[in-house]
């Protein structure tokens, strides 16, 4: 393990938290509303949420597909968005992504309505601006007759900012989106200020994608394991070198982060099973195994039954953050195969 | 050793004493020979009383001699190696309620730098989760400490002795660094706070003389965490130093209260700001300075994710669990989300170590806008 793939892992995590930002901030254009300077509370947004096409799906008709996000305007407007953080280096496997969004441009089952269906909706691509060459390559397909969307396709590119206050642009790269005040208020390239990204990052940090296993391992240690350790007797008086077995399960663990740290935490604990079934369970239960599986090969924890359902953490007084478990997960067996190569520049998302 | 202090040693340590009846013999004790009283005001948690004081563990442990109920005598018996009974020292400490909130209590010592140093210090560090102790920011410091002689209409207090800590300062390359000096020979407060203020540094402690009609009364001090000292007098540094400092609890759990999301509807985030009112972030260099001062807090681990030009950090406080996300994304202000289990304490922990470490700012809800 070098300090260059413990480098490689935190850009990994720089990565999932941008694409996490890159969400946050779609959603903010729709929520915000310029004209009374305020929040509308009729926006909602899906992430990872499951749709149904249609049979005349010119791609994959009567099959699921997740949308990074969809987005619900009361019975106004609706928008599903695919968010691309990075592309592969070779142009060529840029199809794809049209290729995806095609797939988007139906009429889609699975919205939260009464039939499942809206009236229409719009597609939308959020790329990082490094990569809206991709404008080009959807521009040209479209002219040549290699990609056809009837609904309204729209591309944003999405930078961060480091001025004296950090902002996250978006700027409006292709195409019109239906709803109103979004379109009036890209009519030029607008600013979400960092603030906003932070303050809903504070309850939305994991998405429908694996983060890097250590960005988790650090998550649970603060939020799943310490808050446990807190509420024990030997807590306030436990030493440096002590250590406090916290017993945890996948199942429970999964769940809490999912209440908590989700985007998908506002399903109401009462929904219907149909709405439950639409929306991607996140984290997945396979995430957490892994996460506790590098506590208990790190050294910090073990399992307690075979079925690796139930572990117990050991919970210490130490110098444990997102470093640490980077390089404690590079020692195990899955970190090595995970980071042990050379990475690629340009990771497909 | 002349009877009337015997006499009031044997009354201090076999008596039992009511608040206003401790004071008093604490002055009289302090009016008829040398001595100083070291005083530490902790806010203490409900299971404190609940445990009859019986707090620690070997290294360091406190036992409750007797209660009346506005005081208390404590018996704190400290070791340096806990596993050698040799090594363990005991040391007879009061503690005073005070009366607008018995929960907070003035902890004191009599003649017995040790006592304070290894007793009572020693005891609030090894149960920081259960014995709050005050952390006071330049201003309260400052006000506290200006109040005092109108206060006890005292015409004018000269700083004798001062233990400073000067923040780190990047454009000098110079990293944080702490101080004992006594030469502070007869300067103003406002000379003293002034000076400190030009080198970006801060009281660990301040020791001065209170005169009236060009007496000098007594000799008092003023820490940082709201220790407090006084060579006579001990009823007025009580009323006017550590009473004020016992405040400090409250207006804290006001502002840092109830922001841990688990408490809020829908989990929501309830974040604060320290507001620089001036671009400090401006460049990139004091954002990697603030980094490197986060990274020293002293209570627990800090996970940078990003570093620099922005910010973004989580802090995990080790005393009581609390968990928070620090971020600085704008050149005026850090702004703190706190998470599920936020205490006020673990909150102004943080908050506090950013203050000693980096710099003070103004204290704000965070206001949503886009």
């Amino acid at each position: 393990m070098t300090a260059e793939q413990v480098k490689a892992v935190l850009a990994a995590i720089d990565d999932y938290e941008n694409s996490a930002f890159a969400m946050i901030g779609l959603a903010n254009l729709y929520r915000f509303d310029d004209r009374v300077r305020s929040f509308r509370d009729d926006v909602r947004f899906f992430q990872g949420r499951r749709f149904t096409t249609s049979a005349a799906n010119r791609h994959s008709p009567s099959t699921e597909v997740t949308p990074d996000l969809a987005i619900l305007v009361d019975v106004e407007a609706a928008s599903v968005a695919e968010v691309k953080m990075s592309l592969p280096e070779d142009r060529s496997l840029w199809d794809r992504v049209v290729e995806q969004l095609e797939r988007y441009d139906d009429d889609l089952t699975g919205w939260p309505t009464a039939d499942g269906r809206v009236g229409a909706h719009d597609v939308i691509l959020v790329v990082h601006q490094m990569r809206i060459a991709i404008v080009d390559v959807i521009r040209s397909k479209i002219e040549g007759g290699g990609a056809r969307f009837e609904r309204p396709l729209v591309v944003l590119s999405f930078i961060r900012s480091d001025q004296r206050d950090m902002f996250y642009l978006f700027r409006l790269e292709y195409g019109q989106p239906s709803f109103v005040p979004v379109r009036d208020r890209l009519a030029s390239p607008i600013a979400i200020p960092g603030h906003v990204i932070a303050v809903n990052y504070g309850r939305f940090k994991l998405w429908d994608s694996r983060p890097p296993i250590p960005y988790l391992m650090d998550l649970i240690w603060r939020e799943v394991v310490a808050d446990r350790a807190a509420t024990h007797d030997r807590f306030a008086t436990l030493r440096r070198n002590s250590r406090l077995p916290i017993e945890l399960s996948v199942p429970e663990v999964a769940e809490y982060l999912r209440e908590n740290f989700s985007f998908n935490q506002l399903l109401s604990a009462d929904a219907a099973d149909a709405e439950r079934s639409n929306q991607p369970t996140v984290p997945r239960t396979e995430w957490i195994r892994a996460a506790l599986g590098a506590f208990v090969d790190s050294g910090q924890g073990r399992w307690i039954d075979q079925q690796r359902e139930r572990c117990e953490i050991d919970y210490q007084k130490q110098n444990l953050n997102v470093e640490e478990f980077a390089a404690r997960y590079l020692a195990t067996e899955s970190g090595t195969q995970e980071y042990g190569g050379q990475l690629p520049m340009f990771l497909e998302s | 050793m002349p009877p009337l202090i015997k006499d009031l040693l044997r009354r201090l340590s076999t008596r039992e004493f009511e608040r206003e009846e401790l004071v008093e013999a604490l002055d009289t004790a302090l009016g008829i020979a040398p001595g100083i009283v070291h005083a530490a005001t902790v806010l203490t948690a409900p299971l404190v009383d609940d445990q009859q004081w019986r707090l620690g563990s070997r290294r360091c442990r406190s036992t409750l001699v007797w209660r009346t109920a506005s005081a208390l005598k404590l018996e704190v018996k400290s070791r340096h190696d806990p596993d050698d009974a040799e090594t363990e020292q005991r040391y007879s400490v009061f503690g005073i309620r005070h009366e607008s909130r018995p929960a907070v209590v003035t902890l004191l010592s009599f003649q017995d730098p040790a006592g304070f140093r290894d007793g009572i210090r020693r005891l609030v560090r090894f149960n920081k989760r259960d014995l709050i102790l005050a952390s006071l920011s330049d201003k309260r410091f400052r006000a506290i400490v200006e109040a005092y002689p109108a206060a006890e209409a005292f015409d004018e207090l000269l700083v004798r002795r001062a233990s400073v800590k000067l923040r780190a300062n990047p454009r000098q390359g110079r990293h944080q660094i702490g101080f004992s000096s006594v030469a502070w020979p007869q300067s103003s407060l406002e000379q003293a706070f002034q000076w400190v203020w030009d080198n970006n540094g801060w009281f660990v402690n301040l020791t001065f003389s209170a005169f009236r009609a060009g007496h000098e009364i007594g000799r008092f001090g003023l820490g940082r965490r709201g220790e407090v000292s006084s060579s006579h007098r001990f009823s007025s540094a009580f009323r006017s130093l550590c009473i004020p400092v016992g405040l400090t609890f409250e207006q804290d759990e006001r502002f840092f209260g109830r922001r841990a999301r688990r408490e809020l509807q829908f989990h929501q985030t309830r974040p604060l700001v320290i507001d620089y009112g001036r671009g400090v972030f401006a460049e990139p260099e004091m954002v990697r300075q603030f980094v490197a001062a986060l990274r020293l807090f002293p209570h627990g681990p800090v996970s940078v994710y990003h570093g620099n030009p922005y910010l973004h950090a989580a802090v995990l406080d080790h005393v009581d669990g609390s968990s928070m996300e620090v971020w600085v994304a704008s050149a005026n202000r850090v702004l703190v989300v706190p998470q599920m289990r936020a205490t006020v304490w673990g909150l102004k922990r943080v908050v506090q170590h950013i203050y000693d470490s980096f710099g003070e700012g103004d204290l704000a809800d965070y206001e949503p806008s886009a």
